[in-house]
C-alpha cells in the first residue's frame, strides 16, 4: 500500500507544514465544534453519565452525532447492542467519504493512513476534500483538521460535563448565537467552491432529491449515505453512457 | 459491611458495562472510518468507480445541508443565500463563514 501514488504530477506528502495548514484551516469550526461538545457533555451527566465516562467516549468514539443519540438508550440498564448498531449505522457514511479521500491515502504507509482516519469528521473531511481537489497534495492536513477538531470536541466535553449547570443557561444553546448555522454556512461555502460547470447540476439534483427522501422517511443520518451514493451512482452510470 | 461489598460489586458491574459499552461504539466507528480506505486500496478502480468516487463528495455536501434547507425557517434559508452569494464574490471560506453566521443572527432577530 506504500507504493509511490502520484498525485497531479507529484508524489503525496505528509507534512508537519500540511499538518499545520489542516489544523489552522479549521479553526474557525472550533467555536462551533466546542459548543455542540457542551451540549454533548451537559446533556450526558443529565443522562446519566460521569465525566470520566462522557469524556472517555468523546476520545475513543470521536462522532458527535452518534454521541448524542446514544443518550436515548443510555439509564440504568445498558443496550449494548442497540447502541452499538445505533452508533454503527449512524456513523456508515464515514465509508463513503474515506473511500472519496483515496488520492491522497492510498499514496501514504499504511500506518499514517490508518491513523489519519480515525480522526476524520465531518467537517474535516469537507475541508479536506476542498484541499486535495484544488490540487493540495499533502496528506497531513485531514490529520491536522482532524485534531483540531478532535481537541475542541473532548475539551469541550469535559467542560460541559463537569460544569454542565453552570454553564448551561450561557452556552448550551449554539442556535442562540447563529452557532448551529456555522455548518451549514461551511457546507455551502464549500459546495460553491466544488461547482465546475452546468454538468454537475443534474448530479447534485439527483444527490439532493435522494437526500431530501432519505431525510424524510429514514431515521438518524442515513440521509447522507443516501444523498452520496445516489449521486455518486448517477455520475458512474452517467460516466458509463 | 456485606451492604459496602454489594455496592462496591453492583459500582464494578456498572463500570465494566459502561466500559464494554464504550469499546463496543469506538470499535464500530473506527471500522466505519477504516471500511473506506481499506476497500478502496484493494479494488483497483476502474473508470466507472473513479467516475463514482468523483462525485460522492459533492454529492456528500449537498446531502448534509439539504435537511438545515428543507426544514429552516425563512432566516436560515436566507441566510443560506447570503452565504452562498459571499462564497461565489469573495471564494473565502471564513468570509462566508461570518457572513452567514452574522446574517443568520440578524435575520433571526428581525424575521
Amino acid at each position: 500500500m506504500s507504493r509511490q501514488v502520484h498525485f497531479a504530477g507529484q508524489p503525496v506528502i505528509f507534512t508537519l507544514s500540511g499538518l499545520r495548514r489542516g489544523f489552522q484551516s479549521c479553526l474557525p469550526l472550533g467555536l462551533s465544534v466546542f459548543a455542540y461538545g457542551l451540549v454533548f457533555g451537559i446533556l450526558a451527566v443529565q443522562a446519566g453519565m460521569g465525566v470520566v465516562q462522557a469524556g472517555a467516549m468523546s476520545l475513543t468514539t470521536f462522532a458527535g452525532a452518534s454521541q448524542l443519540m446514544v443518550l436515548e438508550f443510555w439509564g440504568p440498564v445498558l443496550p449494548f447492542l442497540g447502541i452499538v448498531l445505533t452508533t454503527f449505522v449512524v456513523n456508515l457514511r464515514h465509508v463513503l467519504m474515506g473511500a472519496a479521500l483515496r488520492d491522497w491515502l492510498v499514496g501514504l504507509p499504511a500506518w499514517k493512513a490508518y491513523g489519519s482516519v480515525f480522526f476524520m469528521t465531518d467537517e474535516s473531511w469537507a475541508l479536506s476534500i476542498q484541499e486535495m481537489g484544488s490540487g493540495g497534495r499533502d496528506a497531513a492536513f485531514l490529520l491536522g483538521s482532524g485534531l483540531c477538531i478532535y481537541l475542541f470536541w473532548f475539551s469541550a466535553t469535559l467542560l460541559g460535563a463537569s460544569s454542565g449547570f453552570f454553564l448551561g443557561t450561557a452556552m448550551s444553546n449554539p442556535a442562540a448565537w447563529g452557532l448551529d448555522f456555522a455548518f451549514t454556512a461551511v457546507f455551502i461555502s464549500l459546495l460553491i467552491f466544488f461547482w465546475k460547470g452546468r454538468s454537475d447540476l443534474p448530479v447534485w439534483l439527483i444527490a439532493g432529491s435522494f437526500a431530501w427522501g432519505g431525510w424524510m422517511v429514514l431515521p438518524g443520518k442515513w440521509y447522507i449515505l443516501c444523498g452520496g451514493l445516489a449521486g455518486g451512482l448517477y455520475g458512474a452510470w452517467r460516466h458509463g453512457r | 459491611m456485606g451492604a459496602d461489598l454489594e455496592e462496591a460489586a453492583a459500582f464494578a458491574a456498572r463500570n465494566s458495562d459502561v466500559l464494554l459499552v464504550l469499546l463496543g461504539m469506538a470499535a464500530v466507528t473506527y471500522l466505519t472510518r477504516a471500511a473506506g480506505l481499506y476497500l478502496i486500496c484493494r479494488v483497483s478502480p476502474t473508470p466507472r468507480v473513479e467516475a463514482f468516487l468523483r462525485h460522492v463528495p459533492a454529492s456528500i455536501l449537498v446531502a448534509i445541508v439539504i435537511p438545515s434547507l428543507a426544514q429552516g425557517s425563512l432566516a436560515e434559508r436566507s441566510a443560506a443565500g447570503i452565504t452562498a452569494l459571499v462564497a461565489i464574490l469573495t471564494r473565502n471560506l471564513i468570509a462566508a463563514l461570518v457572513g452567514g453566521v452574522l446574517s443568520v443572527v440578524v435575520l433571526r432577530a428581525i424575521l
